[in-house]
């Protein structure tokens, strides 16, 4: 049993394993960086690191929302240092198998399928599972 | 020996040599002048042997020999056995500075084998009169100690003097004696590799004091390291030691802590430098060099990168702090007034932390002050010209980052002094003058500023010749003169390059030390008298004095030192005077440029969405700009906190920080604001 952390993004619905997750923070005090175009968002400091912040809106290829109190930005690491990822909103923490997880069919609204780690219903929910280092590497929005 | 090194090893390896060369250099100059100082003499031979042990254990043979081959000179200087002459000085900062290079060498991860050092080690074998280690057919060392040690019953062990003073620092730091026996096992030729191998590991954890026999000499007889023993110090238990010295095949080993009663009887005999003993020269260093050994133990070395990572906390830590006085502006005024007690406390710690922990990434300037008087010295000589170096001020502290980056500019400036700034001796006796010239090179505090100084007492700068290169006005002062040779390319002209003899490579100094280090550089300059160059710094770069302004939703802070004044602009004083130019301002009597920030970040049409009416006049490079912004906010003291290259696409930003709110202003980086204003 795995635990994930499940997010909306548009209409979609999201998960990443929890291990990858730092930390979840509100939308705030996050500063756009001139000259440096979306997918990122700007910048936040995190505890004296100035950490990115990677709009997944932009990255999916949906227009910009205006402030909601509801945005999140999750915290995750890789090699090169931190960096987050903003949300529309967090939905829950659940529990699934392995062997629930299906391979990814396509994304919704034609998102890479290679983006994806795999698919998993929960309830009545059909919930994308994120790969985030290849959503990292991948250029350009992440539409086929 | 290994081939990979351990990069943990290596990295300590390195670092304990630099500081051990940095030592060496400065004692050997020192000696220089005091050829008599045994107490210079002693510490030498025990930097030697320290660079000499730490080479070995890590496995760089040439390096560690001729390490060895100087410790053999002192060791012969000290016995009274050799006069240090002249001759022999040079050879020996020869080999030093080839040390020297094979460190660098190894820095740069190139090996120690690229430098040749052999006929180097002949020429000081011939000078100092000792056979070479491969020409060694017996020992000659039964006659040295017979002369030298003062045997001491030390167990079974007879101690020298050096040794005798170096057990009597161990006693007064309270650590326990010992004596490990052992026999390392294997053919003959294994043996002494293993019983070296036991001395290393186990003097990375101990004082080692004495081994018999004595493996830091050359091996002569295999056969005699069947049975070696070691007596050494710590402040280890037996079982902690044990794991020190784990070695394979070495048996029949024996760790004996040694009775108090052991020292009592060694002790007893060379009075420890209370009486002096007329046999062993070793025991005139007596209280001054135990006194320093103990200063240097109550250090301890820390990475750099932690307490960046530190100041990094406090930096947070003020942050919260102001967001904390912010949050008791809300309340009602009786509880506000109990908050506000708390808030002063709280502001008035983290100010001292702040101070403490930017006081730990300081250190005395004579880190790099101490590699001048070398410097003059070999650039003296290959000049001819006689020069004394005055150093003033070397216990003033400046930031570590500040040190590296202030060394080429520094080293330009005594390098030009002694090049051009300095007659001949025979023109300056012609001129009245001294015949050694002077070079001062001071540091001093001021204010929240670092003052260098760089100033000789040679020709000064050539006016006349100034103006006619510059083809300045005949009215021009001495100080618009002397403005043109801080103009990038004036002094890079083939022909001004000779002019004064001076203003080489000014420039480049004077733009390294403006834009890298956020100082300034002023010359004052007497014809005929001398130079003098003052170079004004900040204390520390992590911490640059700002003023904060704002543009749309964003925050910028720009150095204060950057900025000449700001002011209100009237839509109305701007004018476009061609249509792709920035447009113009007029105030006072000068006319700038004036540039939207909004629009050279953002290409936001003029006013779109701000005021724009506030207006900085940045000074760079001799150019003056407007910056138009919509607010000024405060001045603040901005810790600087690094951008990743692919936020800062343009390189417009030196860094961002965090303002007392929690929100990110971004830095300006001022010179590329202007350069790319035009």
């Amino acid at each position: 049993m795995n635990r994930y952390l499940s997010f909306q993004v548009g209409e979609a619905r999201f998960a990443v394993g929890l291990a990858m997750i730092r930390q979840v923070l509100r939308f705030e005090n996050v500063a756009a960086v001139p000259q440096v175009p979306l997918p990122v968002e700007g910048i936040l400091n995190l505890g004296g690191e100035v950490v990115p912040v990677i709009s997944l809106r932009a990255r999916f290829g949906l227009p910009r929302l205006p402030p909601s109190p509801r945005q999140r930005v999750l915290i995750a690491e890789r090699a090169g240092g931190k960096y987050g990822l903003l949300v529309d909103r967090v939905r829950e923490i659940f529990e699934l198998e392995a062997s629930s997880i299906a391979p990814p069919a396509g994304g919704p609204a034609g998102l890479k399928a290679g983006i994806m780690e795999g698919m998993a219903k929960v309830g009545e929910v059909l919930l994308y599972i994120l790969d985030l280092p290849r959503l990292l590497a991948v250029e350009g929005p992440a539409l086929e | 020996m290994p081939e990979v090194k351990e990069p943990k090893l290596l990295h300590a390896f390195l670092e304990e040599s630099e500081e051990l060369l940095e030592k060496l250099s400065q004692a050997l100059l020192e000696l220089e002048k005091e050829p008599g100082n045994l107490e210079l003499v002693h510490k030498i031979f025990r930097l030697t042997h320290s660079l000499k042990s730490e080479s070995a254990l890590i496995g760089f043979n040439n390096l560690s020999e001729l390490a060895h081959r100087l410790e053999d000179v002192f060791e012969r200087i000290r016995s009274g056995a050799l006069a240090l002459r002249q001759e022999l000085l040079d050879v020996i900062l020869s080999a030093a500075d080839l040390i020297h290079e094979m460190v660098s060498r190894i820095t740069r991860g190139e090996g120690e084998e690229g430098v040749e050092f052999r006929a180097l080690l002949g020429e000081l074998a011939r000078l100092a009169g000792i056979p070479r280690s491969d020409e060694r057919t017996t020992s000659p060392e039964p006659a040295r100690d017979a002369a030298q040690e003062t045997a001491s019953p030390a167990g079974s062990f007879r101690l020298g003097a050096t040794e005798l003073a170096r057990a009597r620092d161990a006693l007064e730091r309270g650590e326990s004696f010992y004596e490990l026996a052992f026999r390392p096992e294997g053919e003959a030729l294994m043996k002494y590799p293993r019983a070296y191998l036991v001395l290393s590991n186990l003097e990375r954890a101990a004082n080692v004091l004495k081994t018999a026999p004595d493996l830091d000499e050359p091996v002569e007889d295999e056969n005699q390291y069947s049975q070696v023993r070691i007596l050494f110090s710590s402040e280890l238990g037996e079982a902690e030691l044990a794991r020190c010295f784990n070695v394979d095949q070495v048996s029949g080993v024996e760790l004996r802590r040694l009775p108090g009663s052991f020292w009592d009887r060694a002790a007893d005999r060379p009075a420890p430098a209370a009486e002096p003993q007329a046999a062993a020269p070793a025991a005139s260093f007596g209280g001054e060099p135990e006194a320093q050994g103990r200063i240097e133990r109550s250090s301890v070395r820390v990475d750099t990168r932690k307490l960046d990572d530190l100041w990094q906390l406090v930096g947070e830590l003020v942050h919260c702090k102001a967001r904390f006085s912010l949050l008791a502006g809300g309340l009602d005024s009786e509880r506000r007034l109990d908050l506000e007690r708390v808030t002063d406390t709280l502001d008035r710690i983290t100010g001292q932390m702040q101070q403490a922990v930017m006081q730990t990434r300081m250190v005395p300037i004579s880190v790099l002050f101490n590699k001048f008087p070398r410097l003059v010295r070999d650039l003296s000589r290959k000049l001819g010209k006689e020069v004394e170096l005055e150093l003033h001020g070397r216990e003033t502290e400046i930031d570590r980052s500040l040190v590296e980056a202030l060394s080429e500019p520094l080293t330009h400036l005594i390098r030009n002094s002694l090049d051009h700034g300095l007659e001949t001796v025979e023109e300056r006796l012609a001129l009245g003058k001294p015949p050694a010239g002077r070079v001062t090179v001071s540091a001093q505090q001021r204010g929240g500023k670092i003052v260098v100084e760089v100033s000789d007492d040679g020709r000064g700068l050539d006016f006349e010749r100034i103006r006619r290169k510059a083809q300045a006005a005949p009215e021009a002062t001495d100080e618009e003169l002397t403005g043109y040779i801080f103009l990038p390319g004036f002094s890079t002209r083939e022909d001004v390059t000779e002019l004064s003899g001076r203003g080489v490579g000014l420039d480049v100094v004077a733009t390294r030390i403006k834009d890298e280090l956020k100082g300034e550089v002023a010359v004052s300059s007497s014809p005929g008298a001398g130079l003098l160059i003052t170079i004004i710094l900040p204390l520390t770069l992590t911490i640059l004095h700002s003023l904060i302004v704002r543009v749309r939703q964003s925050y910028y802070a720009i150095p204060i030192q950057d900025i000449e004044e700001t002011l209100q602009v009237e839509p109305a004083a701007l004018r476009q005077t061609l249509p792709d130019a920035p447009e113009r301002l007029s105030y006072g009597e000068l006319d700038v440029a004036a540039v939207r920030l909004a629009a050279l970040f953002d290409g936001h049409p003029p006013g779109e969405g701000g005021s724009e009416a506030h207006g900085v006049i940045l000074r760079q490079k001799g150019r003056n700009l407007c910056l138009l912004v919509d607010e000024v906010l405060e001045e603040q003291d901005a810790v600087v906190k690094p951008l990743a290259n692919l936020l800062n696409p343009k390189h417009l930003f030196s860094g961002v920080s965090v303002l007392g709110d929690g929100r990110i202003a971004f830095l300006l980086d001022t010179a590329r604001i202007v350069e790319l204003a035009e």
